[in-house]
């Protein structure tokens, strides 16, 4: 099981959630799960083409490219908003 | 320079002169305005007078009338298909509503500039004016004048009952902060306020479109980003992104305030209309009313630490003024105002908010240099009620390898604390500061830099120099940190290396130049093709040494074989395998994703307040920040001056001045004060270099970290020199009098 953080901009599709302990030995399973656990989240976090531009998201401390990045368990994954800046 | 650890380097950390610098000073290179096309027209655009106004009727009949209109443009010319950006193109052209004066109406295009104008006062517009909102706070109210009357709150329980200017509550939380404020010993809080400032770019915003006939559009402008142009162009316009190039020129500073576009597509449906290329430059009234701002801010913020000064618990109300459309930087600003502490307990609650006021866009760190403004005060006000050292307090608190970062995720070499120690290291730390009304402030300021996506090509001259193509428009010198780059992985001379920014068409897709990215992100494209580079010669040179490619090294610029036996320099098998061959091209693309490690500045500065006319001056500035590794010194010198500068202003000076009726009173550079050579001393620097460990050499964005904390340290210093906190911008000689006399 892995540990996803949701960011608080996605909040208000999960009810206030923040945490959802979900399945998968990669990020695309993980979110799977994510996604059923969360139906309004589908769509909002990745789609068929990957992780959507708009965000980015962490498995521990380093940046997942593609939703086929291997989840270890126990791991802490991070959903976040994408930035930018000036 | 403050260096840890790092390989030594041929070419980093040397100061060459600029490729574009002998144009640039000439007068030579070309800007947006400096184009020319045969036949081209010039576009003006009419804006609205109004903040707050339905639009009944527009009549542009007399203006078509005039001899020399080619065409005119209303926001009904972009058709039904713009549903995937209707924020953008109601911006671009108001559609119903006008929400803030300013905002384009109209648009026309003329033989001269001067029938253009006048073709423009010709237009009829008809309006409802309504009670504009332009305070953030007062916007939030109930009852506040909506801009947006369908409107709801989207808020972590879901969307608000009933409509509001406030578009969204952003509600972070870490651990406990009510059992933690209870564990503190001192609590210190207050409420901060910033002023709508103008990123101050001198270039004003020109663009130049052709709609060909054949459905080509080519757009030339001065943009920070030709690619998101072109998607954005692609969208607004619902054409096919393979039919639009956009060119960019060389751009006279961005900032953030040149990512949007705004004349671009307005450019283009003009030229659709009237067969020929059309050309819009802003002038100053239109840049300061008619793009993208910073926003102004209410923040309300409390910290709580130990008495020993363990920084316990903070909270934060943060609003953030989005202009007219959805999208402020409130969020951005929950993952900066603690980034640079270790905090057990945390709440922020932040609120994007539509004002009738230009739609804000990013400036330098977008969000945090406001956010530091309260936070650094805060640290400032506590370390003097415990009787700390400031930097001491700071460093005691300061975010380490591993610390919960702001976003959640742990930290990775984050730098802070390099940074805070060669600040209290320095010898403007150290120095005595005398003299009635003085005072000495200090403060920190966090942004993150971002990766994303980068193409270049480089190709391989029969003299064994290369060219180097990019797509990354060149602001801050980034042609020259770029070129070093290659010049580094190649072990070549930088002058062997010739940088060149091209079009849309020519070069592999290139995120914007913000985010402080290019010579990180870009940066890295490049070290990839040059080791794609190497590796195709040495393909090609195995034959001639009749050895496989496995039997080939390449290190330092020098190809040999395995056994030692052959060898030859980079220039000698250049000439070799190219020279003598076919034309040898190879790209390097990345996606450096959008997590870069983030970047610290610090700023110390000394200033001398007159208590006759409550004028600041700034005695003494020093900026400490960490490059990870300096590829330019002296580039990287620049963007912390450049930093400095804009920050001073922004907290001495500048803010957008409003009367009641949402009329902006200062729109011109005579009125709205940014700070000339004579306002500034020498803005001394230290640069500190901690790795990056997520770059090939180590580099960290340097170009918006820089702006954050002047406005904090200003104020802090202020504060020092006359006892009063300053808790609102700018810090203008009124409001210096207004709050320190009879104190």
């Amino acid at each position: 099981m892995a540990t996803v953080h949701i960011p608080a901009l996605l909040r208000p599709l999960t009810g206030g959630a923040s945490l959802v302990e979900a399945a998968g030995s990669t990020l695309r399973d993980v979110i799977a799960d994510v996604v059923r656990q969360q139906p309004a989240l589908a769509g909002r976090i990745a789609d068929a083409h990957g992780i959507l531009p708009e965000i980015m998201i962490a498995i521990g401390d380093t940046e997942a490219m593609h939703v086929d990045a291997p989840v270890p368990d126990g791991a802490e994954v991070w959903v976040l908003p994408a930035l930018a800046g000036g | 320079m403050v260096t840890t650890d790092k390989p030594v380097y041929k070419v980093i950390g040397t100061r060459p002169i600029r490729p574009d610098g002998i144009d640039k000073v000439t007068g030579r290179a070309i800007y947006g305005a400096d184009i020319r096309q045969p036949g081209m027209l010039y576009g003006r655009v009419k804006r609205s007078p109004h903040a707050h106004a339905i639009i009944k009727r527009i009549n542009t009949e007399k203006a078509a009338a005039l001899k020399g209109v080619h065409a005119i443009v209303t926001a009904q010319d972009f058709g039904a298909d713009v549903a995937s950006l209707p924020d953008v193109s109601k911006n671009l052209l108001a559609g119903d509503k006008v929400l803030y004066r300013g905002h384009a109406i109209a648009a026309v295009a003329a033989t001269t500039d001067l029938i253009a104008r006048q073709a423009c006062d010709l237009i009829e517009v008809e309006y409802e004016i309504l009670e504009p909102a332009l305070d953030v706070r007062e916007a939030m109210l109930p009852g506040a004048p909506l801009l947006h009357p369908n409107q709801r709150t989207r808020t972590p329980a879901g969307p608000s009952e009933n409509p509001s200017n406030t578009v969204a509550q952003v509600a972070v939380a870490f651990g406990d902060v009510d059992k933690g404020f209870a564990e503190c010993d001192v609590i210190v809080e207050g409420e901060f306020k910033t002023r709508m400032v103008h990123q101050g770019y001198i270039e004003p915003q020109s663009a130049t479109a052709m709609w060909n006939p054949d459905g080509q559009i080519t757009v030339w402008t001065c943009t920070q980003g030709s690619f998101p142009a072109r998607q954005t162009l692609s969208q607004v316009l619902n054409h096919p992104v393979s039919k639009i190039k956009v060119v960019p020129t060389e751009i006279g500073g961005g900032f953030g305030g040149k990512i949007s576009i705004y004349l671009e597509p307005v450019a283009a449906l003009l030229s659709k209309k009237a067969f020929r290329p059309v050309k819009i430059t802003m002038d100053r009234a239109d840049v300061f009313e008619g793009t993208g701002p910073t926003p102004g801010t209410s923040i309300k913020a409390k910290l709580g630490a130990t008495k020993d000064g363990k920084f316990r618990a903070f909270y934060a109300d943060l609003a953030y003024e989005n202009g007219a459309f959805p999208g402020s930087a409130a969020n951005y600003a929950t993952m900066c105002i603690t980034a640079g502490y270790d905090i057990e307990h945390v709440k922020l609650d932040a609120y994007d908010v539509v004002v009738n006021k230009p739609r804000t866009q990013d400036y330098r760190a977008p969000s945090s240099p406001a956010a530091s403004f309260a936070m650094e005060q805060l640290i400032d006000e506590m370390a003097q009620k415990l009787g700390k050292d400031v930097e001491e307090l700071r460093l005691q608190n300061v975010c380490r390898e591993g610390t919960r970062g702001p976003m959640g995720m742990p930290h990775r070499a984050p730098g802070h604390e390099e940074t805070l120690q060669a600040a209290k290291a320095s010898a403007h730390y150290n120095s005595p500061l005398e003299g009635p009304n003085r005072g000495r402030g200090t403060a920190s300021g966090f942004w993150f830099n971002v990766g994303l996506r980068s193409s270049v090509s480089v190709s391989v001259f029969p003299d064994g120099t290369v060219s180097l193509i990019e797509g990354s428009t060149d602001i801050g010198g980034t042609r020259a940190s770029l070129a070093m780059q290659l010049a580094e992985t190649l072990g070549i001379a930088y002058e062997d290396v010739k940088p060149e920014v091209v079009d849309t068409d020519s070069v592999g897709y290139n995120d914007v130049t913000a985010g402080s990215r290019v010579t990180f992100g870009t940066g890295m494209a490049v070290h990839e093709a040059g080791k794609n580079l190497a590796k195709e010669m040495a393909a090609r040179l195995a034959p001639t040494w009749s050895v496989t490619p496995d039997d080939i090294e390449f290190a330092d610029g020098v190809f040999k074989t395995k056994d030692g036996s052959k060898s030859g320099n980079f220039k000698e098998i250049a000439q070799a395998v190219v020279g003598r061959g076919p034309g040898l091209t190879v790209s390097g693309s990345v996606n450096a994703g959008f997590l870069q490690g983030g970047g610290f500045a610090h700023a110390i500065v000394d200033v001398e307040v007159d208590p006759e006319t409550g004028k600041v001056t700034i005695l003494k500035y020093t900026a400490v920040q960490d490059a990870g590794t300096a590829i330019h010194p002296a580039y990287v010198e620049g963007q912390m001056q450049g930093g400095a500068v804009q920050g001073i202003g922004w907290a001495l000076n500048e803010e957008y001045y409003y009367d009641d009726s949402g009329r902006m009173a200062n729109s011109s550079y005579l009125d709205y004060r940014i700070p000339t050579t004579l306002d500034v001393p020498m803005i001394g620097t230290i640069i500190v270099e901690t790795p990056n460990p997520l770059h090939p050499f180590g580099v960290r964005g340097v170009g918006e970290p820089g702006i954050v904390p002047p406005l904090a340290a200003i104020a802090n210093a202020v504060s020092h020199a006359t006892g009063v906190r300053q808790t609102q911008l700018p810090m203008n000689p009124g409001r210096i009098l207004e709050t320190t006399r009879g104190k």
